[in-house]
C-alpha cells in the first residue's frame, strides 16, 4: 500500500496562500486523500495555492488529473495553481505532458509568493 | 448485494432461550444455599438453647438430691419415717420436681412423695431406679448418676438423679429424685417458634435480594441477547447499552464493535463487488476498443501486444486505414481508470477515428479531436496519444505526440526518440492547445516502437523502474529479429525484471518495421 502524506500550511510572507507539501506516492487511491484537502480550501476561500512536489517520489496520470480538474475552479475565483521543487524527473513528465504550458512552475515558495503578488 | 449474501454473512437465524432462564437459575441456587445454611443456623442454636436448658435442669436436681441426700442422713440412719417423709416434701418445693424417694441401705422405701399426690410406689417396697440414658456430666459428685428417662406413670420426659445417703462415710441409704423436662420442652418450644420465625423472615429477605442479585446480573446479559438477536436477524445497526465497566461491560463493548465491524465487512463487500463489477465492465468496453486484427501493409510488419492491469488503467491502440497507402497507428493512455477512463477513451477514440478519416493532417488531427472532446471529458481526465500515420508507397512516418511518451525508433544499432511536443488531450482549450508534427523517413530495416508507460513504468519488487534505457538496450538488440519474437524479447525482458511484481498500469506496445 503506497502512502502520500499531505501538509497544507500558510504561506510564509502570504496567509492568504495554501502550501501543500506532498511526500510519498501520489496515485490513483491516494488521490482521494488529496482532493478532500483541495475541498477544504476551496471551502475556505483560499484559492491561491503553491504545491511543493519537491518530497514526492511518484505522480500518475489521475494525481495530475487532480490539479487539472480544480484548476478552471481555481481561476474563475482569481486564484491559480504554482509548483515548486520539481525533479529532473517530474520536470520531464510536466514537459511531456504539456503541463508546463497550462502550470507555472517556480525555484521556491518566496518566488511563487511574489509572482501571487503580481497578478 | 443480494438478500442471500448477507444471510451467508451472518449464519442462520437465531430464536430466544428456551427453559428455565439464567436469573431463574441463579435465583434458585442462591435461594437453596441461603435455607441451607439458615437451617444449619437454626438446629445450631436451637441444640445450643437445649444444651443449656439442660444444664440449668441439671444443676437445679443437683442441688436439690444433694440437699435431700445430706439433710435425711440421720434420719435415714436412724429408720425415722416421719422425718425421711418431712424431708421428701421439702424437697418437692420446686414446681419441676415429680417426686422424691428416699431408701435405706437394703433399698426398702422410707419415704416417697410425688407432686401429684400419687407416688408410683409404697413405702415398705423396693425402689428401681427409673432406666434411661445416663448423662455423662463434668464434676459429678461420686456416687451420684443423672439419667434422662420416660416417667412410667406419666409418659413424660424426666430427668432422673440417685444419689447416696451417707452419714460419717457409711453409706446408709439412697435419695431419688426425678426432675420434669416438659417446662424445659415448654422454653424449647417457644425458641423453635422464634427462631422459625426468624429464620422464615430471613429466608423470605434471601428470596428477594436473591431474585434482585439475579436481575442485577442478568439484565445486561439479556440486553446482550437481545442485541444478538437482532444482530442474527439481519439489522446491524444494533448497539447494546454499556452501563459497567466489568466484564459485562467490556462485553457489551465487543458487541458494539462486532456490529461495527460486520457493517463494515457488509459494506465492504458491497463495494468490492462493485468494483468487481465495475472492473468487468471497464475491460468490457476496453477490451472492444482493440483492433480485431492486425492490418496487412506491403513492405511493412505490425506487432501489437497489450495486457490490462489488475485495474484496468485505460490503454489502447489502434490501426486507422486511411486510404490504400496510408495507415494510421495510435496508441494512447487515459487518465482516468475503470469505467470513467474507458469511456473518455472511448469518446477521444471515436473523436479521433472520425477526424483522421477527414484527410486533416496528422497535428490538426489531434487539435480537432482536444477541440471536440475538451469541453465534454470528465473535469481532470486527459489522454496521452501517440498519433503517427505511415505512408507506405512514400515510406515516411508523420508523427504527433499529444503528451505521451516519446517513440523510439531502432536503426542498426542506434537507438532515436521520437519525441514532437504536444499537450494531452482534453487537458486545456482549443487556443491553449499547442501540438508539434514530425515527418520521419524510414530507411529499410527500421523498427518503430510505440508504447505506454505501463512498459517503461513497469517496477520490479524493489520498486525499481524498467526505465527508458533498458527499453532502449532491448530495442537495440531486437532489431535483426523476425518481429514477433523481437515482440517476446521486449516482454521477457521487462517480465525478467519485474520478477513476478504484479502489474500496477496497463503494458501496450505496438511495433513497426520497414522490411529489409
Amino acid at each position: 500500500m503506497n502512502i502520500l502524506s499531505i501538509d497544507v500550511r500558510d504561506g510564509a510572507t502570504d496567509a492568504n496562500m495554501a502550501v501543500y507539501k506532498l511526500k510519498g506516492h501520489l496515485d490513483a487511491q491516494t488521490v482521494r486523500d488529496l482532493e478532500a484537502r483541495f475541498e477544504q480550501q476551496m471551502k475556505a476561500a483560499r484559492v491561491r495555492w503553491v504545491v511543493d512536489l519537491q518530497e514526492l517520489e511518484y505522480i500518475s496520470s489521475a494525481g495530475l488529473g487532480s490539479f487539472v480538474g480544480v484548476l478552471s475552479e481555481l481561476r474563475s475565483q482569481g486564484g491559480d495553481i504554482f509548483f515548486i521543487g520539481l525533479s529532473p524527473k517530474m520536470e520531464k513528465i510536466f514537459k511531456v505532458l504539456g503541463f508546463t504550458r497550462i502550470f507555472k512552475v517556480f525555484a521556491t515558495e518566496a518566488e511563487a509568493a511574489k509572482a501571487f503578488k503580481a497578478v | 448485494m443480494a438478500d442471500n449474501e448477507v444471510s451467508a454473512l451472518l449464519g442462520e437465524a437465531v430464536t430466544g432461550p428456551r427453559g428455565l432462564s439464567i436469573r431463574i437459575k441463579v435465583a434458585a441456587t442462591l435461594s437453596v444455599l441461603v435455607a441451607l445454611s439458615l437451617l444449619l443456623l437454626a438446629a445450631f442454636s436451637l441444640w445450643e438453647s437445649r444444651q443449656a436448658l439442660l444444664q440449668e435442669a441439671t444443676r437445679r436436681g443437683l442441688i436439690i438430691g444433694r440437699n435431700l441426700a445430706d439433710y435425711s442422713a440421720s434420719a435415714v440412719l436412724q429408720k425415722d419415717p416421719l422425718g425421711a417423709a418431712q424431708f421428701t416434701q421439702d424437697a418437692l418445693n420446686d414446681d419441676a420436681m415429680l417426686y422424691a424417694v428416699l431408701t435405706d441401705e437394703g433399698g426398702t422405701i422410707m419415704a416417697i412423695r410425688a407432686a401429684s399426690g400419687h407416688p408410683p410406689a409404697q413405702i415398705g417396697g423396693t425402689w428401681d431406679a427409673l432406666k434411661g440414658k445416663a448423662l455423662d456430666l463434668d464434676g459429678l459428685p461420686q456416687g451420684v448418676e443423672v439419667v434422662e428417662a420416660t416417667d412410667p406413670q406419666s409418659g413424660e420426659a424426666v430427668l432422673a438423679f440417685t444419689f447416696p445417703v451417707i452419714k460419717a462415710t457409711v453409706r446408709v441409704g439412697s435419695a431419688y429424685i426425678a426432675l420434669s423436662q416438659s417446662k424445659i420442652q415448654e422454653l424449647m418450644d417457644a425458641t423453635t417458634l422464634k427462631v422459625a420465625v426468624l429464620a422464615l423472615a430471613f429466608l423470605l429477605l434471601a428470596l428477594v435480594a436473591s431474585f434482585w442479585l439475579a436481575n442485577v446480573i442478568v439484565r445486561p446479559v439479556q440486553r446482550l441477547t437481545r442485541g444478538a438477536l437482532a444482530v442474527g436477524a439481519g439489522n446491524l445497526e444494533t448497539q447494546v447499552e454499556v452501563t459497567s465497566q466489568d466484564e459485562l461491560g467490556v462485553l457489551a463493548r465487543s458487541f458494539n464493535s462486532m456490529t461495527a465491524g460486520l457493517r463494515k465487512a457488509q459494506s465492504d463487500l458491497v463495494e468490492k463487488q462493485l468494483l468487481k463489477q465495475e472492473l468487468n465492465i471497464a475491460q468490457e468496453i476496453q477490451q472492444g476498443l482493440l483492433p480485431k486484427k492486425i492490418p496487412v501493409v506491403p513492405g511493412y510488419e505490425l506487432a501489437a501486444f497489450y495486457a490490462p492491469a489488475k485495474e484496468v488503467g485505460g490503454d489502447l491502440y489502434d490501426f486507422l486505414r486511411i486510404d490504400d497507402h496510408r495507415l494510421g497507428i495510435v496508441v494512447a493512455d487515459v487518465s482516468g481508470k475503470s469505467v470513467p477512463g474507458s469511456l473518455g477513451m472511448t469518446m477521444a477514440r471515436s473523436v479521433l477515428r472520425a477526424q483522421a478519416l477527414s484527410q486533416h493532417g496528422v497535428a490538426q488531427t489531434l487539435h480537432r479531436t482536444n477541440e471536440v472532446i475538451q469541453p465534454d471529458i470528465r473535469r481532470g481526465m486527459f489522454v496521452t496519444m501517440f498519433y503517427t500515420v505511415l505512408d507506405s508507397t512514400a515510406h515516411t512516418l508523420t508523427c504527433a505526440n499529444a503528451g505521451h511518451n516519446a517513440a523510439y525508433l531502432a536503426r542498426g544499432r542506434e537507438v532515436l526518440e521520437v519525441a514532437p511536443e504536444g499537450v494531452a488531450l482534453g487537458l486545456v482549450p482549443a487556443h491553449q492547445f499547442y501540438v508539434d508534427e514530425l515527418v520521419l523517413d524510414l530507411q529499410a530495416g527500421d523498427l518503430l516502437a510505440l508504447y505506454t508507460d505501463g512498459v517503461t513504468e513497469a517496477m520490479n519488487g524493489a520498486s525499481q523502474e524498467y526505465g527508458d534505457d533498458r527499453f532502449k538496450a532491448v530495442l537495440s538488440r531486437s532489431v535483426d529479429l523476425p518481429l514477433d519474437r523481437a515482440l517476446q524479447a521486449i516482454l521477457d525482458d521487462v517480465r525478467s525484471f519485474v520478477a513476478g511484481a504484479p502489474p500496477h498500469d496497463d503494458i501496450t506496445l505496438v511495433l513497426l518495421r520497414r522490411k529489409a
